[in-house]
């Protein structure tokens, strides 16, 4: 592209020099490619028609309500804007006015493609220095036009035809003169330029509500003197002009008075420019609200003081509630609780919009995800006040509230993920009269309670209702059996940590001492095992047995799984997880599935113990199978081989010599049983409270809560720290014991880890009948596979849940 | 060459000159490619020259201006370039006083002056540091270059003004009281002419051919300062001459605090915003001998309370100090000779650690032309008593009342008998009230330090020698002034030397 100078002749030396600078700069710039210049909204478009905004812009850019432009020229603009109209003068640059003036792209770039530039000559053409130069005589500091540089600067030092405009001289003067962008009145006295911040109230109003220029926001004198003629009654006159809208014309709002005398015979009609020209924001969300919808209101059903209302009027909630007991029933409305303390002055209470918004009122429709939402939107709005720590001191009110709703059932099922189906706020604080539950209007009045509750339940006791819907287990006297359970839970979860995870501690470090003492040494006979003996299998589970502890292991998986996301709602992973394992409804139903499961097989071993208590319905002799060598239940021995560990631990002795279950396996064992008590019957009372009611009160859910809560945390951690610990993570049996799953072990491994059992296989000559096959390459992949996965899934849900329960 | 490659050993004289006539040629080639020009950065030769002068002026002020004007004069194409988007950097925004010694006004008023005693308050004020030479080049020749600018169409007032320093009331003012009075016919004179001046084209460094000669400039067009990315290198072929007049650098944060580490960007100047050393650290690196840089002179009557050199500066200078008297806020004494040169002045207010205060009355504010407007910006403050402008600036009054009482006795004495400060002829007692008042508060003005020039306005380079084709003019050159610039020699200077730097170039001496 050759840059090719297009200056007159006998230009001042500075146009003819900043000019060709210019040009090159300009040139300089489409060099960069027309795509890049050009290609943003707005695209200059070369014969856009002057009033046709939409001919370049894409964006709506003057009110929806704005008269149709696209046959205007700039006095018809300047007909109902003032001059210094900042709406003009900020926002349209110099090229718009030179287009409504009749100035066409081509007037200053020609007609060739690319565009020709544009220098002070350009300008010089139609604008006279000596015009300019009087012009700007009298503004005020300095005469932009004549000052020590002379009269003949460049244009563009302070005027841009397509960006703001700058004020050169303030470089470094400090001039109040404006430059004005766009709107030039040629031949006119200029008034100075009101600053932009005097001139436009309504935007620095305290509240912003307007989002768009008015159609006209100029004042044009006759038209409001006209008006006034006939209109004089104060709200037109003084009131008006203080008003919010004082600087809108009458007729930016009446519309379609053409001709006066016309209008005054009643012969035309006249017809209101829409809020939504300037209030847009509000009216799209007007567009949803049920007044809009549903009682097809306008925006003067509710303001009716549009030409008195003052800035920074109304807008307390007072006033709120004022304008909407017009229509709705003060009786009904605000006789009790918020709205009653809002008018007794009290603005930390809530109005009617506090709650159900302003604008934005939403329809609630019937069905369950409406309710949803309803529910959801409510429970923002309470917990916008009751959770904000300062405002519920201010007013005593309870400081937990939020919280304590968050302990429950309601407030945990609901945070992961139920708001079709849990109670929120508003389920039970329903209706307007809002009120401790003291009082006999509250709806929350035990009296009341059965109303609210059966909403959603059925079949229940009336004790059903004594459920506390806000518990707060730290607070001994209001709730002390709650208090009692969880310090009890609390503590039993302390001291099983505390023993255990010292025991397995304690164990790894002799473990590994003992190796690390022994590398190197040459293997004594002692430590080898005979050679045979590391072949030949002996069976340890029986098909059931592995059965049900696979069954077992699935299904304490899911219940982990399914539940800790509910125990740890808020935490981070809770909802990927129930995501991840089909949403809320589906981990529901598994955690049930899984619980039925674990039931069962809670019942069977029951039933297996009986039978083994009572062979054959035999009673005599069961004492002695309790505590002989086969049974899981606790005997002296095992009290004399947790001494001798402790004892092995500290190199005060030999590991002892075990028999069939160690005491630690028999702890296993009766955790389930523990677990099953604890977890199962207070997961059966979640499950069925209302069943449970004829039973026991209502707070025993409460209780219920508590004790499935904690005893989960229990029964996972133990099993993924300590149970994982002895069967997959202590010295001899890492990376993992397999014969849970295979259901057999060598005749070493049963010697070395059960020295009594073997002896006593021996002595009653039972070996022989144990003696099995190795396990089958399938069944030993199979245990390989499920046992690390397991462990691995363990741990991962152990961090998941030592990361919930440390920082949520 | 010949050193190099005279090879005597038993070659015959065929081969030898076979094989020397190539080894040369080569060796030719090499030097001119490796030992080159002496300098081995700033900007290389260019392929191609964008455009040819017979001299290139750097700068729009005074100096670069009357260079211009005499090198076309003298028959030599020229262009001025200018890296702003408006000509006349510091020149046009100035303050239009222009020191005349033994002028026909000075006659006309009865005042005995002479350039020596000129030189002599330059000396003075320059603490000795001048080049004498210069200083005395330029004391010498004020009529004439006063006339020349008179001969421009420059209009100056009737009264000379006596500024700080100066031992006598000798200084011409512009009919506008800014220096643009002389830049616009200036630029009058070059359009006349018919030399382009070249505003946003920012000289980036000068190529010098392998003698070391400025052979030209590489250039930006378009550039918009200060902005570094904008604009497109264009090189430049000088065939007579640079002239340098690319001005002071009071606004240069980097280089002033370079050299005087106390002017950092809590100081403000009077200068225009392109008022920095990229050409000076240029003409560095081109070999050019550095004269006392870091003398870098605060005016002493800004004020704070408005940017730059803003408009209470004319109350000071032309009421305050004169008529009036200036006081530390603190005590409600004078603290030091009110025409004492610049740094003194300055200096002294900055010891006080506070902005002073100039008082004058009524009397004393008749030359101060922009009064009115300094009140409305409420920089300059009227007051109907001592006691109201004592209030307003917390000066103990009665302290106040006894300095201006001393102050009104000695003029009646006809003698400063505290700080010895000028009497004017027509001075009178402080004592016609409205009372005015101003804060002072020195602002970066003047750097008299710079690149070292000779006579013929040439750059000396560190070989002690002129660098040919380079000539230097204005507040870039260093040592006119020495330590202190006197108020209203800035324009002396660059129409003396700019003008001799136009001519020398011309003349290619
Ligand atoms: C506010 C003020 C008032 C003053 N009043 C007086 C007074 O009354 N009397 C008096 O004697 N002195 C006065 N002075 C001092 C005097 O004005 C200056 O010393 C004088 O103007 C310097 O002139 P000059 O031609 O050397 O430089 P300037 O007039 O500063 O011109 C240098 C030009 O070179 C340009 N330039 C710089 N770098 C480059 C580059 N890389 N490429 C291209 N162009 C470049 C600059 O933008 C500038 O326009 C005053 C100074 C100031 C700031
Ligand atoms: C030759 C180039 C220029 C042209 C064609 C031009 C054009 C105009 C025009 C037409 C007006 C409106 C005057 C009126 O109301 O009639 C105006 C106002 C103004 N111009 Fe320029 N102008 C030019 C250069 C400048 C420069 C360089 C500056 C900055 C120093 C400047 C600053 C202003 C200011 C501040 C006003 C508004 C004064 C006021 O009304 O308060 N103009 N100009
Ligand atoms: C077109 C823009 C400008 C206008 C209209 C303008 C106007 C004026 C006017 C009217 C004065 C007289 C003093 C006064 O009343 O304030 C003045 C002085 C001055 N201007 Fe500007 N100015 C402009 C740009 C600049 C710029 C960009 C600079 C700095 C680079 C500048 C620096 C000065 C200085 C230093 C003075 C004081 C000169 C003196 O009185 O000694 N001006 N200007």
């Amino acid at each position: 592209m050759t840059h090719k100078l297009f200056l007159k002749r006998g230009l001042p030396f500075g146009t003819k020099a900043i000019g060709l600078i210019f040009i090159i700069f300009l040139f300089s710039l489409f060099h960069t490619g027309p795509e890049e210049a050009f290609s943003q909204d707005p695209t200059r478009v070369r014969d856009a028609k002057p009033g046709n905004c939409a001919s370049c812009h894409k964006e709506q850019v003057i009110p929806s309500a704005h008269p149709d432009t696209s046959g205007m020229n700039l006095t018809q603009c300047l007909s109902c804007h003032k001059e210094e109209d900042p709406k003009l003068t900020n926002t349209f640059p110099l090229s718009h006015s030179h287009l409504l003036s009749g100035v066409s792209c081509a007037g200053c770039h020609g007609e060739a493609d690319p565009p020709e530039f544009v220098g002070t000559g350009t300008c010089l053409g139609c604008h006279k220095t000596e015009d300019l130069v009087a012009a700007t005589k009298d503004v005020k500091d300095a005469n932009p036009h004549d000052s020590h540089y002379g009269p003949e600067l460049d244009c563009d030092l302070c005027h841009h035809a397509h960006k703001e405009s700058e004020n050169f001289c303030n470089q470094c003067h400090e001039f109040d003169f404006v430059v004005p962008s766009p709107i030039v009145k040629p031949a006119k006295a200029v008034k100075r330029a009101a600053p932009v911040k005097d001139a436009a109230p309504v935007e620095t109003a305290p509240k912003k509500k307007m989002d768009r220029a008015p159609p006209d926001a100029g004042k044009p004198e006759e038209a409001v003197l006209n008006c006034r003629g006939c209109h004089s009654a104060p709200e037109y006159t003084e009131k008006f002009d203080r008003s919010v809208h004082g600087l809108l014309a009458c007729t930016t709002c009446h519309t379609g008075i053409e001709n006066v005398a016309q209008h005054m015979k009643k012969e035309t009609k006249t017809e209101l420019t829409p809020c939504a020209a300037c209030h847009s924001a509000i009216s799209v969300q007007f567009e949803d609200d049920v007044h809009g919808v549903e009682a097809k209101m306008t925006c003067a059903a509710c303001h009716t003081d549009v030409h008195i209302r003052m800035a920074g009027a109304g807008g307390t909630k007072a006033a709120v509630i004022n304008r909407c007991t017009t229509c709705h029933s003060k009786d009904q409305y605000v006789q009790f609780g918020h709205a009653k303390e809002v008018l007794q002055g009290n603005e930390d209470s809530a109005g009617c919009s506090d709650c159900h918004g302003l604008h934005d009122i939403a329809v609630f429709k019937e069905t369950i995800e409406d309710k949803a939402l309803q529910r959801e939107s409510f429970m923002a709005a309470c917990i916008s006040c009751h959770d904000n720590q300062e405002l519920v001191r201010r007013n005593n009110l309870s400081t937990d509230i939020v919280e304590s709703y968050e302990e429950t059932y309601h407030g945990k099922v609901l945070h992961i993920g139920f708001p079709e189906r849990v109670a929120g706020c508003a389920d039970c604080h329903n209706g307007h009269n809002i009120l401790p539950a003291t009082d006999p209007q509250s709806t929350v009045h035990p009296d009341n309670l059965i109303k609210d509750c059966k909403a959603c339940h059925s079949g229940f006791h009336a004790r059903f209702v004594k459920f506390e819907a806000h518990a707060d287990y730290s607070n001994s006297e209001r709730y002390p059996v709650l208090f009692w359970t969880n310090a009890f839970m609390i503590a039993l979860l302390v001291c099983v940590f505390f023993f255990f995870w010292v025991h397995s501690i304690l164990w790894w470090r002799k473990a590994y001492w003992k190796k690390w003492k022994d590398r190197g040494a040459a293997p004594t006979e002692e430590n080898i095992p005979f050679a045979l003996e590391t072949v030949l299998y002996v069976q340890r589970f029986s098909w059931r047995d592995r059965i049900m502890h696979i069954l077992l292991v699935v299904s304490f998986f899911l219940l982990v799984m399914t539940g800790f996301p509910i125990k740890y709602a808020e935490s981070a992973w809770a909802e990927v997880l129930i995501n991840l394992m089909g949403g809320p409804q589906m981990t529901g139903l598994l955690h049930r599935i899984s619980a039925i499961v674990l039931w069962a097989l809670f019942l069977y071993t029951c039933w297996l113990s009986l039978k083994f208590l009572f062979p054959k319905r035999q009673v005599r002799g069961w004492t002695k199978r309790l505590f002989g060598p086969e049974s899981l239940f606790f005997n002296k021995k095992d009290w004399e081989d947790l001494k001798g560990m402790f004892r092995w631990f500290f190199n005060r002795g030999e590991m002892p010599q075990f028999e069939r279950w160690t005491y630690w396996e028999k702890f296993d064992f009766f955790a389930v049983f523990w677990g099953m008590f604890v977890i199962g019957l207070s997961g059966l009372m979640l499950w069925l409270p209302e069943l449970f009611s004829y039973i026991l009160p209502g707070w025993m859910i409460n209780v219920a809560t508590v004790a499935h809560s904690e005893e989960a945390f229990l029964a996972a951690i133990f099993i993924f720290t300590v149970h994982f610990f002895h069967n997959h993570l202590a010295p001899n049996k890492f990376p993992m014991e397999s014969n849970i799953f295979t259901g057999r072990y060598t005749v070493a491994a049963l010697k070395e880890e059960r020295p009594e059992e073997y002896e006593r296989m021996i002595a009653e000559n039972r070996l022989a009948s144990l003696e099995r096959k190795a396990p089958s390459v399938p069944s030993r992949f199979f245990a390989a596979f499920v046992g690390i996965a397991a462990v691995l899934l363990g741990l991962l849900l152990t961090v998941l849940i030592f990361w919930a329960a440390l920082f949520y | 060459m010949k050193e190099k490659f005279d090879v005597k050993n038993g070659l015959t004289r065929r081969g030898f000159i076979k094989t020397t006539g190539g080894v040369a040629l080569a060796g030719m080639a090499a030097g001119s490619l490796f030992a080159g020009p002496l300098k081995a950065f700033g900007a290389e030769m260019p392929e191609k020259w964008d455009e040819e002068f017979d001299v290139i002026v750097v700068g729009s002020g005074f100096a670069g201006l009357a260079a211009a004007i005499e090198a076309k004069q003298a028959g030599s194409s020229a262009v001025v370039l200018e890296k702003m988007r408006v000509p006349g950097g510091n020149s046009i925004i100035n303050g239009g006083v222009f020191a005349v010694a033994g002028s026909p006004k000075q006659e006309a008023e009865g005042i005995k002056d002479s350039p020596e005693l000129l030189l002599e308050d330059m000396l003075k004020a320059g603490l000795y540091l001048n080049h004498v030479e210069l200083a005395k080049t330029i004391a010498e020749k004020s009529r004439e270059a006063v006339q020349w600018t008179e001969s421009l169409g420059v209009q100056y007032k009737d009264r000379v003004t006596h500024l700080g320093g100066h031992s006598v009331p000798r200084s011409y003012s512009t009919h506008n009281s800014s220096g643009s009075a002389i830049v616009t016919k200036q630029l009058d004179k070059v359009k006349e002419l018919g030399v382009d001046v070249r505003t946003q084209s920012y000289v980036m460094s000068i190529i010098q051919d392998k003698e070391g000669r400025a052979a030209g400039l590489k250039i930006k067009e378009g550039y918009r300062f200060p902005d570094e990315s904008t604009g497109t290198v264009k090189y430049l072929k000088a065939n007579k001459g640079v002239v340098l007049a690319s001005g002071g650098f009071g606004r240069d944060l980097y280089f002033r605090t370079i050299q005087d580490p106390k002017l950092t960007e809590n100081v403000d100047s009077t200068n225009q915003p392109g008022a920095t050393a990229e050409v000076l650290m240029d003409a560095l690196r081109s070999g050019a001998t550095p004269v006392q840089i870091s003398w870098i002179q605060l005016g002493p009557w800004t004020s704070p309370d408005e940017k730059g050199m803003g408009i209470g500066y004319v109350f000071n200078a032309m009421a305050g100090f004169v008529y009036g008297v200036m006081v530390d806020p603190e005590t409600g004494k004078r603290f030091i000779n009110e025409l004492a040169d610049r740094k003194i002045r300055a200096d002294a207010i900055i010891r006080l650690g506070h902005p002073a205060v100039t008082i004058a009355d009524s009397q004393g504010v008749r030359r101060v032309h922009n009064l009115d407007r300094a009140l409305e910006k409420g920089v300059v403050k009227k007051f109907d008593t001592l006691d109201a402008l004592a209030a307003e600036y917390n000066i103990p009054p009665e302290p106040l009342k006894e300095t201006i009482n001393a102050w009104n006795r000695y003029i009646k004495q006809g003698q400063d008998r505290e700080y010895g400060r000028y009497l004017q002829t027509d001075s009178e007692a402080i004592a016609n009230p409205p009372y005015y008042a101003c804060r002072a508060w020195p602002k970066v003005h003047h750097t008299m330090g710079g690149i070292q020039i000779n006579n013929k306005a040439q750059v000396i380079g560190l070989d002690k020698k002129p660098i040919p084709g380079l000539y230097a003019a204005g507040e870039i050159a260093g040592g006119v002034h020495g330590a202190v610039r006197l108020g209203s020699c800035a324009v002396l200077d660059c129409i003396v030397f700019g003008r001799t730097a136009g001519q020398s170039a011309a003349a290619k001496v």
